[in-house]
């Protein structure tokens, strides 16, 4: 029988302590064409792969930084690691074959525990590569192909360069051009036609050393009648020096097919989180997208759902917690084309110590998308007068049958409610945990258990020591 | 088991107690009494120890002095408030609430069959269903149903002193019977006490009280037995505003 997982354990420690990184010095510090072709060169890759990474570099010297959001100005391109490899084996199939090291650092994450407890797979990035990745055979038997996305580009090259940057382009914007020059490892996920994976599938992240970059991709593609639910964790070790996450997900979901995707990303206060993940959804066809938010010191994340065929279905949960010194941008982008399209935006942010949550969302209804369905729901809760959350939605539409909802609330705990809390017999902080937990509840139990439980205590680790 | 020594109170400058004296001892029903805005939701708001209300005066719980004690831990060492309008729990059920406030009480507490049993039991006496033990507490639920709510948490947690502030407000008859009896099955217990508000004459027509009090502008104006809840049923509260001007 499958005994649960228990990410109650994991502490802050955990989360923030580095490894040694002696490897890192094998790759210089920032970006040039050089680079660029090493990258290329040391994976071995097909030279359309290489057209790709240069046509994208070029965008993104060419683009401007974004002149909306959060403050960039401190992030220096030419400071950060764009590639880095820690161990000489890579995708090890049994953890046995990981550098103990490294291996040590997934255990105090808890990944092989619930790889043995409840998961169908799992691939685990280190730095720029995966060190791990192991489908089991049940699901191998089936057609599911889930591998390392650099062995994916070699294994299976027609699939991967059918669906490639084919969802996220590379002129995007400017983090999606940069992430196209120098992407490493992710995962690429297919899931064939009428197979429907029961159990979910995991990749880990975790950047180690010092100014570090992150450009993992991943490539889900769920096939016609097909069924699939992809969860990421990623987390960063703190230095006081900024990396940069900017990965990208993209997800195709065939006709009448099923997709959910649930991360729940903890990067170190350092760390510029500038991720692009976009769906591209067919008819009869549903997309959930589950997010947590913690940690990074900026992030803007907006995963982006196109309701492409009619009927099709896209749910976005969201979760984001701002710290001091933090900047959580995120929210939801749907389009909708197609007819008779549903959508649900949920998102629930919060905000402590001076930290800035915004929800920041776009809804897009084409003309041709008759009796679309849209809500949106944005909840702030801001934990103490200093700390800041915005709402920020935009909304188009070009087709009037369209029935649209946008309710935001944003508010402090009730007093009145802490008191009931009291009254019962529970202090202060054990109370403000159980109201900051019953707010994020809508969102935590879509979920599974384990995930619900890590990300409840990553919340508490957060609101540590915040009573006084 | 309740003694208040001369207790004020002021909210944002105005004053609401004016020096309120009370002693309950075990297994005591007072009932108190008196015209809207008297003070009598602020009175069992003060002894939770609800920080918005500026006090000063005495009160001492089962021989301890709480004045400097926070409301959980107050709630602690016995002290039940029913609230007079039960907030609604985002996210929360009854069954986490009260799992937490077991726990706050003894941290060996672990949630187990026997404590799963009990609240079901408890919702089927004040005849709610099963799902008012997972749904999110109070939420969307009638005054009716929030009134039983407070019940079925103050038989779960069975505190020395309960204070029910209108726990029979805006119920129907079955309801207020349930709740009578909710409330003697309390009482049947030993070194228990109630002080209860209730503008109703039913209720305490149901759990006769053993002291009566009138409150009137923040001071009690008069003490008694039983006897005085018939003379305000009968004539008001009249006769007390004008002895007190």
């Amino acid at each position: 029988m499958c005994s649960q997982v228990d990410f109650q354990t994991i502490s802050r420690q955990d989360l923030d302590t580095a490894n040694s990184q002696d490897y890192a010095r094998k790759f210089p510090k920032g970006l040039t064409e050089d680079l660029v072709r090493k990258i290329s060169t040391d994976k071995n890759e097909p030279s359309w792969v290489l057209d790709i990474r240069l046509r994208a570099l070029e965008i993104f010297y060419a683009k401007p930084m974004p002149s909306w959001g959060p403050d960039l100005s401190k992030l220096d391109f030419n400071e950060i690691r764009y590639f880095s490899r820690a161990s000489d084996s890579s995708n090890a199939k049994t953890w046995d074959e990981v550098d103990p090291e490294i291996k040590r650092t997934f255990e105090r994450l808890k990944i092989p525990e619930a790889e043995r407890a409840m998961l169908a797979g799992v691939g685990t990035q280190y730095e720029s590569e995966n060190v791990y990745h192991r489908l089991k055979e049940q699901w191998e038997e089936k057609g599911v192909i889930f591998e390392d996305f650099d062995v994916a580009i070699r294994e299976h090259p027609e699939l991967v360069k059918q669906y490639f940057s084919k969802c996220v382009p590379l002129t995007d914007h400017k983090f999606a051009a940069l992430h196209y020059a120098v992407f490493s490892g992710g995962t690429f996920l297919y899931i064939p036609e009428g197979v429907e994976v029961t159990q979910p599938l995991q990749a880990y992240f975790r950047m180690n050393s010092m100014n570090q970059g992150q450009f993992e991709h991943t490539l889900i593609i769920v096939e016609k009648d097909a069924k699939a639910h992809y969860i990421e964790g990623c987390s960063a070790p703190k230095y006081g020096s900024n990396s940069l996450h900017a990965g990208c997900v993209e997800v195709f979901v065939a006709e009448n097919a099923h997709a959910r995707y649930s991360s729940v990303e903890n990067w170190s206060a350092d760390t510029y989180n500038l991720n692009t993940k976009r769906a591209l959804v067919q008819g009869n066809a549903r997309m959930e997208w589950i997010g947590g938010n913690l940690g990074s010191g900026t992030t803007m994340l907006y995963p982006c759902s196109v309701l492409v065929g009619d009927n099709s279905r896209a749910d976005h949960l969201g979760v984001a917690f701002a710290n001091t010194g933090q900047r959580q941008d995120t929210g939801a982008k749907v389009i909708v084309v197609g007819k008779n399209c549903r959508t649900s935006v949920v998102s629930k942010s919060l905000s402590k110590g001076g930290g800035n949550s915004t929800y920041r969302g776009l809804i897009d209804v084409k003309a041709s998308a008759k009796n679309a369905v849209v809500n949106v729901e944005c909840d702030a809760l801001m934990l103490d007068g200093e700390s800041i959350s915005d709402t920020i939605p935009h909304i188009t539409c070009e087709n009037d049958s369209a029935s649209i909802t946008h309710e935001a609330s944003a508010g402090k705990i009730s007093e009145e409610v802490l008191l009931y809390f009291q009254s019962r017999g529970i202090d202060e902080e054990t109370a403000k945990g159980m109201i900051i937990n019953g707010f994020l509840d809508e969102v935590v139990k879509t979920l599974p258990l384990e995930y619900a439980v890590e990300l409840n205590r990553l919340i508490e680790l957060e609101m540590e020591g915040s009573i006084g | 088991m309740l003694t208040v020594k001369n207790l004020q109170a002021t909210l944002e400058e105005t004053s609401i107690l004016r020096g309120v004296s009370l002693s309950v001892g075990s297994n005591e029903i007072h009932a108190l009494l008196g015209p809207n805005g008297s003070g009598k939701s602020t009175l069992g708001r003060v002894l939770l120890g609800d920080s918005r209300y500026t006090t000063t005066g005495e009160i001492q719980l089962c021989g301890k002095n709480v004045e400097n004690m926070e409301a959980s831990e107050r709630a602690q060492l016995g002290f039940f408030l029913a609230f007079q309008s039960p907030p609604e729990l985002d996210g929360v059920s009854a069954r986490e609430l009260l799992f937490a406030a077991k726990k706050s009480f003894d941290p060996e507490f672990h949630s187990s069959f026997r404590f799963k049993k009990g609240l079901l039991d408890k919702l089927s006496q004040f005849h709610l269903g099963e799902e008012f033990s997972e749904r999110e507490m109070n939420k969307g639920a009638s005054g009716g149903e929030r009134r039983k709510m407070e019940m079925v948490s103050l038989l779960t947690l069975n505190p020395r002193v309960a204070f029910l502030d209108e726990i029979d407000s805006g119920i129907d008859v079955d309801a207020m019977h349930s709740i009578a009896k909710g409330v003697k099955e309390f009482m049947s217990q030993e070194g228990k006490s109630v002080v209860m508000v209730s503008h109703t004459e039913k209720l305490l027509q149901l759990i006769p009280p053993t002291h009566c009090h009138i409150l009137v502008g923040g001071q009690i104006v008069q003490s008694g037995g039983p006897e005085l809840v018939q003379e305000v049923h009968k004539n008001g509260f009249e006769k007390f505003l004008k002895n007190k001007s």
